[in-house]
């Protein structure tokens, strides 16, 4: 396998071993470091990454380094390949960046999220170390939200020094406010004029560099042809190396007015052999370069030795990573030969992209596939690739930019190709349900003319598939499972993975509302077909569902087994793809809800958040939400409400736009882990109250009877456990042992020693072989004391014993971070106080600066020592933490 | 306004490049046509609209050629007079 792709955009290109040393240009490029933010801007062909990565490998200071490409320009992707750069520097991997970011990865992308990036513009102002961050070829980032991001950082960030530097290099300024930041001296350009090779410099790159010896005379009649250009002096002296008429080359070059490119491009191909001449234009078809898929391409078996000439002698190739597996040509030199290929074998193109299509599905690395795919015009290849990998692609998150490609497809092309739009289907599905319920309407109508065939069939059962998938997300469960069993019935055999998905979401839906024996065999076969088709994406999903089934039966350990496997196959996978399997994120989620029923807090609170990058990533809402519930869940055990909360709100945005459903599910989860800290404070129970009626939830019996409890009503609360245990008829279920717990409190607050006590005994004997310590635990003081009284009279007295100790270490106190201390350090001015409170409602920045008659950047600078003094990161957190504190 | 041209609608427009490129790059700069004069090349071509336009001189801009003049030489078709 070759190295891990995508973490080439993230190495410091290799220096070149040979090349002109260009030391006032790299002296220019330290003196910029007294500015935040460093411009390089000129043409292709100057020698802007050479010169950087030249810097960087010197440079007193961690740098880190993002190449751009087209398929950057999207903002989520956008902001997770600015984390993971920046995450590349070790000692910033403490520092929140990646989770910031997450948010913005995340907004809307008609919304600036200007919290989001205050926050951002936060945790960046905690780095003191001084570092770099290089985006290279930024011209190719046109996206507004992206642009304005940036900008917004940029005017944030404290005054140097120390802190981090902002390295643009790029074919074309970017879009911003550059005359003001002109103005406020805030900026280092290099431009054109000072990347031009000098006279010095053209003459050392000649006659050293490349070997040549060339007059002054000569040398001076090359610079006034190219002016300074390097590329094109680069192709001159590769032109000339093997010539013996040089003065007739110089005489011919000089008095020519064509373009300096195509007369060079020329010169320097016709220079090759013909087997060089022929890799070079075949292989410009590659955004990347490597010997076994330039053999593919090539057909041929020849091509390590191909590059290592290449890059020898000095022919344009440039290495992405120091074992020299990756190269990529120089963007110029590529698209040049590509002209060339498409101008004189013109036939040639559709066939090299199908072959590096293949070869890139027969790698697993279905994204760039596509792209080739794509590329060659074949619509049925497109069609093929689509088909056999729809899922996997679906599942894939790198492959997201790729398929939205597909809305470029002319529309008579799609009607043509049906499962152009049913992989756009699938991948909509996840997200914006009613566009992919539109195309599944379109689909099924344009197929009503299509004979009966194979084909046909296939068509229909990944539409009912499809189908089941939005019905579930719905919560549809009636739906659900009438269009599951259609998709079942209708899928050919070798469909084995949508099948395998289509049973995992029946199992799931049967199982939603509590433990259904016949879910279990559904999706143990789901699993098992996953399994069989080495789908290891589809294996997590069934696999997460079997595991969400017996948590719903109770079964913990089982639960644990399950996700154990299910990780190992994961782990498999990454080592051999070397890219973790987003898929995984629901295992996470699971194991963390396990754990934080096993008192492993802090365990949970980290196979929770695992979980959550991966669903992030991934473009999974539903995964997601379960993934922030557990994790507020577990920060609840923990007794953290400040963290929690602020994970419920975000859950609670997201779930409103999915479903009613969703929303639901999230504000009972909310409330009810509220209840599990230690002493809420009834302000915010009455608030959670609210969410819970707003969305209109109705109230799960162990909830419900909590509350009641609260209320001081044991007898309301017996009647509705009462209730719910004849409805469950001694099935298992993860609630009975809670239930039986709450019956035992509530027992106790009707004073009734002896009852309690027999129901503390139930739940202590189921809960005791799954070890469910949490049951008991988060039902806080009233719970230990009757625990107590249990231990005294000898009942489950080792489970007991562990649970009171579980109750000693949620009462000592946890070493704190520094910042959440009850007082202020250092109290606010009055200033600051009035900007809090006006934080403290719904205006902007830029309106509490006309209200207090400030400028907004004074506004953001007193913004930035409030948060500092609060010890907080973003404007919520502050608002939260002023009122724990009384400030407001 | 005044302006009878407008900037939503195809319209036609000519670069003016330093330098000769051949007329080969026609397929490569949306089948503009080519002509060169001297020491300079005349892009002449319909844009679509303003994005089709910018298109354009990115790609002119990557393959490092110099511009030294844009011009609409003749807007949409008036249809509203």
């Amino acid at each position: 396998m070759p190295s891990n792709l995508l973490q080439t955009k993230l190495l410091i290109p290799p220096t070149r071993p040979i090349w002109v040393p260009r030391p006032h240009l790299i002296d220019q490029l330290n003196a910029g470091l007294d500015r935040i933010l460093i411009l390089i801007s000129a043409p292709a062909g100057y020698g802007k990454s050479t010169l950087l990565s030249e810097w960087a490998h010197q440079v007193p200071m961690p740098v880190a380094w993002l190449s751009l490409e087209k398929g950057d320009n999207v903002a989520s992707r956008f902001w997770a390949y600015f984390a993971s750069a920046l995450q590349t520097i070790p000692s910033l991997n403490a520092l929140h960046i990646g989770e910031e970011l997450k948010d913005l990865e995340n907004a809307s992308p008609s919304f600036f999220p200007e919290d989001a990036f205050t926050r951002l513009v936060s945790e960046i102002a905690r780095i003191t170390d001084p570092l770099i961050l290089v985006l290279d070829d930024f011209h190719l980032i046109t996206d507004p939200t992206i642009n304005e991001g940036l900008v917004f950082v940029l005017e944030h960030l404290p005054s140097l020094p120390g802190g981090m530097h902002l390295v643009i290099s790029g074919r074309m300024d970017p879009p911003w406010p550059m005359a003001r930041m002109r103005a406020r001296a805030e900026i280092t350009e290099l431009r054109l004029r000072d990347l031009r090779f000098t006279s010095e410099e053209a003459t050392a790159f000649l006659n050293q560099t490349m070997g040549l010896k060339l007059s002054a005379g000569e040398v001076s009649q090359l610079d006034a042809r190219t002016e300074g250009w390097v590329a094109g002096l680069q192709m001159a002296a590769l032109s000339m190396q093997k010539r013996d008429d040089i003065p007739k080359f110089l005489e011919r070059f000089s008095g020519s007015h064509r373009y300096i490119l195509e007369y060079l491009i020329e010169e320097v191909l016709n220079q090759q052999p013909p087997r060089v001449m022929d890799f070079l234009l075949k292989t410009s078809i590659l955004d990347r370069l490597t010997a076994p898929l330039c053999d593919a391409v090539m057909n041929g078996q020849d091509s390590q030795e191909l590059l290592t000439y290449l890059e020898q002698s000095n022919l344009f190739v440039i290495p992405l990573d120091d074992e020299r597996n990756w190269y990529r040509y120089h963007h110029l030199f590529a698209d040049l030969l590509f002209i060339r290929l498409k101008n004189t074998q013109p036939d040639q193109v559709t066939h090299l992209h199908r072959r590096a299509c293949r070869w890139y599905e027969a790698q697993g690395m279905l994204p760039e596939a596509l792209d080739h795919a794509l590329s060659s015009g074949d619509r049925q290849l497109v069609a093929q690739i689509v088909s056999a990998n729809v899922l996997v692609l679906v599942e894939n998150d790198e492959v997201l930019p790729t398929l939205q490609k597909i809305d470029s497809v002319p529309p008579e092309e799609m009607v043509a190709l049906p499962w152009l739009r049913i992989a756009r289907a699938w991948v909509l599905g996840t997200g914006q349900v009613q566009k992919s319920q539109q195309i599944l309407d379109a689909v099924e109508m344009d197929m009503e003319n299509m004979p009966d065939s194979v084909e046909r069939q296939r068509l229909k059962g990944h539409i009912a598939a499809l189908r089941t998938y939005i019905f579930s997300i719905q919560g549809d469960k009636v739906n659900t499972i009438a269009y599951a069993g259609l998709a079942n019935e209708l899928l050919p055999p070798d469909e084995i993975s949508v099948r395998a998905m289509n049973l995992t979401m029946w199992g799931d839906v049967m199982s939603a509302d509590g433990h259904d024996p016949s879910a279990m065999p559904i999706l143990e076969q789901a699993l098992a077909l996953a399994l069989q088709a080495e789908k290891p994406h589809v294996a997590m999903i069934a696999a997460g569902a079997l595991a969400s089934a017996h948590l719903g039966a109770g079964r913990l350990r089982e639960v644990n087994r399950v996700c154990q496997d299910a990780l190992e196959i994961a782990e498999d996978y990454q080592i051999h793809y070397h890219h973790q399997l987003s898929a995984t994120a629901g295992i996470y989620s699971m194991l963390a809800r396990v754990l934080a029923e096993w008192w492993e807090i802090e365990n949970a609170v980290q196979s929770a958040r695992k979980g959550l990058m991966l669903s992030e990533r991934w473009g999974q809402v539903d995964t997601d939400l379960t993934g922030l519930d557990y994790l507020g869940r577990a920060l609840a055990f923990g007794n953290d409400w400040a963290q929690a909360r602020q994970v419920f709100q975000r859950a609670e945005s997201a779930s409103q736009k999915i479903s009613p459903f969703f929303w639901q599910m999230n504000t009972i989860f909310a409330l009810d882990s509220l209840l599990d800290t230690e002493a809420p404070a009834p302000g915010e129970i009455v608030e959670q109250i609210r969410r819970v009626q707003e969305s209109g939830a109705h109230y799960p019996a162990p909830l419900k009877a909590r509350l009641l409890l609260r209320d001081n009503q044991p007898g309301e609360a017996l009647v509705v456990l009462e209730q719910v245990l004849s409805e469950l008829r001694g099935q298992p279920s993860l609630d009975i042992a809670r239930i039986h717990a709450l019956r035992a409190l509530a027992f106790q607050a009707q004073g009734d020693e002896k009852q309690s006590l027999a129901a503390l005994r139930q739940a202590l004997e189921l809960a005791e072989p799954e070890n469910r310590v949490a049951t008991f635990v988060r039902e806080g003081v009233a719970m230990e004391k009757l625990l107590r009284l249990a231990l005294s009279k000898s009942i489950a007295p080792v489970f007991v014993q562990k649970l009171l100790t579980a109750f000693e270490s949620r009462r000592k106190p946890k070493p704190e971070p520094s910042l959440v201390t009850k007082t202020l350090v250092e109290p606010l001015s009055e200033r600051e106080f009035e900007v809090l409170r006006l934080l403290n409602s719904k205006l902007s920045v830029p309106e509490i600066a006309q209200e207090l008659t400030v400028a907004p950047s004074t506004v953001r600078t007193h913004v930035r020592v409030v948060y500092n003094k609060l010890g907080v990161h973003g404007r919520q957190e502050a608002i939260q933490k002023a009122k724990d504190l009384g400030l407001i | 306004m005044n302006d009878s041209k407008k900037y939503d609608e195809p319209a036609v427009y000519q670069i003016r490049l330093k330098g000769i490129l051949d007329p080969s790059w026609s397929d490569w700069f949306d089948n503009f046509s080519i002509t060169t004069q001297e020491d300079e090349t005349l892009l002449v071509g319909p844009v679509s609209d303003q994005a089709a336009l910018h298109g354009i001189l990115t790609k002119i801009n990557d393959l490092g050629l110099a511009i030294t003049a844009i011009t609409q030489v003749e807007g949409a078709r008036d249809d509203q007079k």
